[in-house]
């Protein structure tokens, strides 16, 4: 009996230490701990300062391929105009304000205009100019036979040293009774260009154009300028 | 610590039975079952007091070995991320500033040569003034004589003098012609060129009068821009 009795005892501590043993490997709080504190740690530090540093990273990939445009940009820029002849281009760069000055004096036009008339014996009708937003303009009017009248609007419009744009052109024609010659009267408004030059300095990364490129039309001011 | 505390009580459970066990031992043979339980719990070696892991056992501990393992990763994996962010960040803003400095060492050296810029700018500006000027300039000298050649053929057909008396001609290339003719029938047949002549669009007739002394007329159109242009 005590025997029995002693077994069923050690069965019943057996039993005992098995159940503490299952309760024991059982998963408690603690050992969930780690892995959910890493988990929201994870998530806290996405949002705080993950994603941010991936967008500011994001941003300087952006900012970076920018500038690299700009690098490119800038040293087409620089290969362009060291490619440019100084002395030529100063030139060049005379001629062309001769032509379209930067102030066309009102008084330079007229006179000019009045020359140009004279060399064609033409007699004065009327005669006035004033000054508007970046042009001379005024009202003129001429008589003299057709050969002179006709070359004195080819001369205006191909061979003066300014720009000068003819509007409203009118020729009437008288003839004589008793000479039969025809009088021509030409009457029209002329307008002459000038280009007021920003003081500011140029915008490097304005687009660029070398000037270069339109040589007939610096050969067409360079014949202008000489006839003046 | 709970394999510590297991062991613990166990050692203890050991003694205890050692103890009951050297009291048994003291006294008559035992049963053959009892016998036969004890030899089941003893080991080749010795005593096995600690009783076998059950299945349930075996899965809870798997089970928490695997969150273990998993918590190691997640916190390489964290580590990792960090590191791998934190660099990519570093090393962007880094290149970043690199391509910064080589911008504005550029950017010198272009302003170095700002006058040059300025001045081909300056004849940019006019070369565009002028082509724009151009677009749509035509010749007025060309015009009327043409329109003159016009009234020239009418004469060659010995068809009597056709004379201008004046000439209009505006920016949009739009004419106005009047003048006087013998009869209707120069001035019909003037009309009549106008019209055909390619180089005029178009052509309307104003007005016509008759006298005792000549014919009056005045005419209307558009000459042909392509024709008249200087482009």
């Amino acid at each position: 009996m005590s025997q029995a009795g002693a077994l069923s005892k050690r069965k019943q501590r057996q039993a005992k230490a098995m159940s503490r043993k299952i309760k024991q490997t059982r998963l408690t709080l603690s050992d969930l701990v780690i892995p959910l504190a890493s988990g929201a740690l994870l998530i806290v530090l996405s949002i705080v300062v993950f994603i941010p540093m991936v967008r500011a990273a994001f941003g300087y990939v952006e900012e970076m391929k920018e500038v690299n445009a700009k690098i490119e940009q800038m040293e087409n820029l620089h290969k362009q105009l060291k490619s440019l002849d100084e002395i030529q281009m100063n030139e060049d760069v005379l001629v062309a304000r001769q032509v379209i000055p930067k102030v066309l004096l009102v008084s330079n036009f007229v006179y000019y205009i009045d020359t140009l008339a004279t060399e064609k014996s033409l007699t004065v009708g009327s005669l006035s100019s004033s000054d508007s937003l970046n042009a001379v303009s005024g009202p003129l009017s001429y008589r003299g036979d057709f050969d002179n009248v006709v070359a004195f609007l080819e001369d205006v419009q191909e061979i003066s040293p300014y720009m000068i744009r003819l509007e409203s052109v009118k020729v009437s024609i008288r003839e004589d009774t008793d000479s039969f010659e025809e009088t021509w009267s030409i009457s029209l408004n002329v307008s002459g260009y000038h280009f007021s030059e920003s003081d500011d300095k140029p915008d490097i990364y304005a687009p660029f154009q070398l000037y270069t490129e339109y040589e007939d039309i610096v050969q067409i001011f360079k014949k202008k300028a000489e006839a003046m | 610590m709970n394999s510590e505390t297991i062991q613990k009580q166990n050692v203890e459970e050991e003694q205890q039975e050692n103890i009951e066990e050297t009291q048994q031992s003291k006294q008559p043979q035992e049963s053959p079952v009892i016998q036969h339980v004890e030899e089941k719990t003893r080991s080749r070696e010795g005593f096995n007091l600690i009783p076998a892991l059950s299945k349930e056992e075996k899965i809870k501990i798997k089970k928490k070995d695997t969150f273990n393992f998993g918590s190691l990763l997640s916190i390489i994996l964290l580590a990792s991320m960090a590191i791998g962010i934190v660099g990519f960040n570093i090393i962007s803003k880094m290149h970043l500033n690199s391509r910064k400095s080589a911008l504005s060492t550029i950017e010198r050296k272009v302003n170095e040569d700002i006058d040059k810029l300025s001045t081909n700018n300056a004849i940019l500006d006019r070369v565009k003034i002028y082509e724009k000027f151009k677009k749509g300039s035509f010749s007025h000298k060309n015009i009327i004589e043409y329109l003159k050649d016009i009234a020239a053929v009418e004469r060659a057909n010995k068809r009597g003098k056709i004379m201008y008396s004046s000439i209009e001609i505006t920016e949009d290339l739009i004419y106005k012609v009047s003048g006087s003719a013998p009869s209707l029938e120069q001035i019909a047949y003037l009309w009549y060129l106008f019209g055909i002549d390619e180089n005029i669009d178009e052509i309307n007739l104003k007005s016509v009068s008759k006298s005792d002394i000549d014919t009056r007329f005045s005419f209307e159109g558009k000459l042909n821009k392509v024709y008249f242009s200087n482009e």
